[in-house]
């Protein structure tokens, strides 16, 4: 399985690369579900939690805005708009396996330094016999109307995991890649559109 | 038919095999290790394997899973093919219905419907694949093995370049007889279309050298996902 990455600005591609870094977060989400038994991660915010399977793992569909989004199939759920989805940030700190966040995250807002996080798809599932691959993708759009010009420079992908049935409020983002990136300096009211695609190839 | 090969398709069904090259940077891996042993527990055998056969099972699940897929409650819907070929139309609202959520593989002891399971198949894996090609069934007569319980490998890394986790389950030959095992895939049971659980393959890999279990040895499976950076 591999994960490519896409950014554009202002509807221009400026960065097209394989994503180099799918992290500690993926394998521990993903061993918590195959085992349903209790695995240990630290989450965005650097906890760490021994949690077992949920029911909202991999979760990682955002809405607009900053604060907390709804969650449609569990509201005890609601997580911030930036705290789960595609994230972009301004750190060049190397990345290492046990990263669990990304070096310095870009928060949502209209404030100086922020961005704010417009929303994410998740689409395009597509499956070919022919060439044994399958694929979807994972889609974010940002705008900044901070006031001034902001570097991206790392962009991520954070999953949810929770522990227990649908109604245990205990939500948690885990990052599951980071990628450092050729940095993107994004203007006032600038977008920037990224996307990571997720594959597979037997 | 050599796994750890890739396959390319041609029309309509003509199939070219040549060496599959496993990039490792940025990749997700299958790291496959069988360590077979005698009746007194001492090691026979032990072998290490990389593989990427996920099929299309598992990225349908992981797709639903990560868009937090509503359907059938909203009318998209996806299809995942069960282990029984019967293609079931659903999505992860069951799932999340259940405390168990998706991808569940630890079968208790004695159950081959489900989670790290072996056969004697050498067909190269199709993206497609619902099945082991030949699973070998639980029990002690000709050609079965004893399945026992799943255990859990904790999520560790290197500190450099790659963290893994893993699963491992054991099976044990008292069949009377030598078994060639030459395939291993990851089954899950989960809802999807319903509240009735389902099989569905997740994980399907042909062993580039197949492993012969003699009467009264173990044969201990451990597939690790391993991330790379």
């Amino acid at each position: 399985m591999q994960a490519y990455l896409t950014v554009k600005k202002q509807g221009t591609t400026v960065i097209n690369q394989k994503s180099k870094s799918f992290l500690i977060g993926f394998c521990g989400l993903m061993i918590r579900q195959w085992c349903q038994d209790t695995d240990t991660l630290n989450d965005t915010g650097g906890n760490s939690h021994s949690s077992g399977q949920g029911t909202g793992i991999f979760g990682c569909r955002t809405f607009a805005g900053y604060g907390l989004t709804r969650d449609h199939i569990d509201a005890s759920n609601d997580m911030e708009a930036d705290r789960c989805g595609i994230v972009i940030g301004s750190g060049t700190g190397m990345v290492a396996p046990d990263d669990y966040s990304l070096g310095t995250q870009i928060r949502s807002g209209e404030k100086a330094g922020t961005i704010l996080y417009c929303g994410m798809v998740v689409y395009g599932l597509t499956i070919d016999a022919g060439t044994d691959q399958g694929s979807f993708k994972i889609m974010a759009l940002f705008k900044n109307i901070s006031g001034g010009s902001i570097d991206v420079k790392e962009v991520g992908l954070y999953m949810q995991g929770q522990r227990g049935a649908q109604s245990y409020p205990n939500v948690f983002g885990y990052c599951v890649l980071r990628d450092n990136i050729t940095t993107v300096p994004l203007a006032d009211g600038e977008f920037l559109e990224v996307e990571y695609t997720i594959s597979i190839s037997t | 038919m050599d796994k750890g090969h890739s396959v390319i398709n041609t029309s309509p069904k003509i199939r070219i095999i040549k060496p599959k090259r496993l990039e490792k940077e940025g990749s997700v891996l299958l790291d496959i290790e069988y360590v077979v042993r005698d009746k007194d527990g001492n090691e026979v055998s032990r072998k290490q394997e990389y593989g990427d056969s996920f099929v299309a099972n598992f990225i349908k699940i992981l797709f639903c899973a990560c868009m937090k897929h509503h359907a059938p409650d909203t009318g998209s819907v996806v299809t995942l093919t069960d282990t029984s070929n019967t293609v079931r139309t659903g999505s992860v609202i069951w799932a999340a219905y259940n405390a168990t959520g998706t991808y569940k593989c630890n079968a208790l002891s004695g159950n081959d419907d489900y989670g790290l399971l072996v056969g004697t198949g050498i067909t190269p894996t199709d993206i497609n694949d619902y099945a082991l090609d030949t699973k070998i069934e639980e029990g002690t007569g000709a050609g079965q093995m004893e399945y026992g319980n799943h255990s859990i490998v904790n999520s560790t890394h290197d500190g450099s370049s790659y963290s893994y986790a893993g699963i491992t389950r054991t099976v044990a030959n008292n069949s009377g007889g030598s078994i060639v095992v030459a395939e291993v895939g990851l089954v899950c049971y989960m809802d999807w279309d319903s509240s009735t659980d389902r099989c569905f393959l997740l994980i399907r890999e042909v062993l580039g050298t197949a492993v012969t279990v003699l009467d009264t040895q173990t044969l201990t499976a451990t597939v690790r996902i391993k991330c790379y950076c």
